[in-house]
């Protein structure tokens, strides 16, 4: 067997503007999680009443299905429930950001949790504002503290994108496998993606470790 | 035996205690604690462990709710509202037994932050009493420090300089020695002392008996939820009144 580079670098720029696609779904998804991994991990902070029971369900629900299982319902049933066109791309960033959401919220809540309760009640005890409070007091040492666990997250976001090759999103994944079809080199390009993920993919994992390595060292456990 | 609410008409009660009543679950933590602070006075809480000390100081704040009686801070009733709560959080100082500094906070950003949001002071004239009172309790030179590169001593004299940057009219330490190791207690109690010699009205939860024989005017024992005793220094250590005041004070003496 021989690995054709000829056919590959012919369609390389295809495989780097599917990167740019596999990048942006990424980063939109991550946004969109954010906000609503924000908002859940509020809800199931509040402890009791209706935003706690519905962050609860969200989150556990979104962090139970499998996530090719949410990526083709939402492709397929939600247009439906909806009575709407959603574009394939559409329906991959909103099946990533359920999940991502589900999953951050959880991430947010153990840094808000691992901030020492002490400090919280000494801010309260000094008349500080509940809004301040989370500004000054929780958030600052939350985000350090949850980096090395929202960093990997990135990394297993990026890698659950190329799922959304089956709803047809012509992202990494996908643009391999039409390539290898067309070309009958599976072989290369779907070395080259690999490639081409660890690279994307191996910085973070280092830099997630490196924060969490920092962390250790200034918190000391 | 609970001495008599001493009737001083002369000087302001600044917080006035009635019945007051907190459980946790089926643990009653304080059953019925009636007792009044007059202003400039500094009184010392004694007592076994369990016994509702912390949480009769915790109440005082609003740190605790109460479920039963009320306390009058400055005027202002608990239970109350959470703009009550707030009003006399302003006034009322806390130190806690594990400081509670902010962390990932320079000295100075502890001291500003409360007077800022709380008190609406301009950065500079927060930055301004932070400075004089990081002097006064000592450590002038500390103020561009963070927590961690403070020692134990060091750090509850930041906490306490931090309670007095709201400018409070009552003080309440929760055990503020305790944590500490033994060749650092001296240079927080000095500070405590020249705060009570400025007249600031202090309630201390304390294990430390020559404090209290020292400073205090009135000494409160609290076992079991309940305030036992209440006594001037002099009377609480040479002639207790009750036998679990005489049981802790021959276990500790």
């Amino acid at each position: 067997m021989q690995f054709d580079t000829h056919q590959l670098m012919r369609h390389f720029p295809e495989l780097i503007q599917a990167l740019g696609v596999t990048v942006w779904i990424s980063t939109l998804s991550l946004a969109f999680g954010i906000v609503l991994g924000a908002f859940a991990c509020l809800g199931k902070l509040s402890g009791a009443g209706v935003g706690y029971r519905f962050a609860t369900g969200f989150i556990d629900f979104f962090r139970t299905i499998p996530e090719v299982v949410l990526i083709f319902w939402v492709y397929s049933c939600l247009p439906l429930l909806l009575s709407v066109r959603i574009s394939s791309e559409g329906c991959g960033v909103i099946a990533l950001s359920l999940f991502g959401g589900a999953y951050l919220a959880e991430i947010f809540r153990a840094g808000v949790l691992a901030v020492p309760h002490g400090q919280v009640e000494a801010a309260r005890a000094l008349a500080v504002p509940t809004f301040h409070i989370w500004r000054r007091v929780i958030v600052p040492p939350a985000i350090r503290r949850m980096m090395p666990a929202f960093i990997t997250f990135l990394t297993e976001l990026l890698k659950a994108s190329s799922l959304l090759s089956a709803i047809g999103v012509g992202e990494m994944a996908y643009r391999a496998s039409v390539l290898g079809a067309k070309t009958l080199s599976y072989f290369e390009f779907l070395s080259a993606i690999a490639v081409l993920y660890f690279l994307l993919i191996f910085p973070l994992s280092m830099l997630a470790r490196q924060t969490e390595k920092r962390l250790l060292r200034r918190t000391g456990h | 035996m609970v001495a008599e609410i001493p009737t001083k008409t002369s000087s302001e009660q600044i917080i006035v205690c009635r019945d007051v009543l907190k459980r946790f679950g089926k643990f009653e933590a304080l059953g019925g604690v009636t007792t009044t602070i007059t202003a400039g006075e500094v009184v010392c809480i004694v007592g076994p462990s369990g016994g509702g000390k912390s949480t009769f100081l915790r109440a005082i704040n609003g740190l605790e709710a109460i479920e039963g009686g009320e306390i009058i801070v400055d005027g202002i009733h608990l239970p109350g509202s959470k703009r009550d709560i707030q009003q006399i959080r302003r006034e009322v100082g806390m130190v806690f037994q594990s400081f509670n500094l902010f962390t990932h906070m320079s000295v100075r950003d502890n001291l500003t932050l409360a007077p800022i949001t709380a008190r609406g002071l301009s950065k500079d004239k927060a930055n301004e009493r932070a400075e004089q009172l990081l002097e006064r309790v000592g450590i002038g030179d500390q103020i561009d420090k963070y927590p961690s590169q403070l020692s134990g001593g060091q750090q509850q004299r930041v906490a306490i300089a931090r309670a007095l940057a709201m400018e409070p009219r009552v003080m309440l330490f929760d055990e503020p020695t305790s944590a500490l190791d033994p060749e650092m207690i001296k240079e927080v109690l000095d500070v405590m002392r020249e705060l009570a010699h400025s007249g600031m009205t202090m309630l201390v939860v304390t294990h430390e008996m020559g404090f209290a024989r020292e400073v205090a005017r009135r000494v409160l024992f609290m076992a079991e939820g309940q305030l036992l005793v209440d006594a001037p220094p002099d009377m609480f250590f040479n002639r207790p009144s009750d036998p679990r005041q005489e049981s802790f004070l021959s276990k500790i003496l």
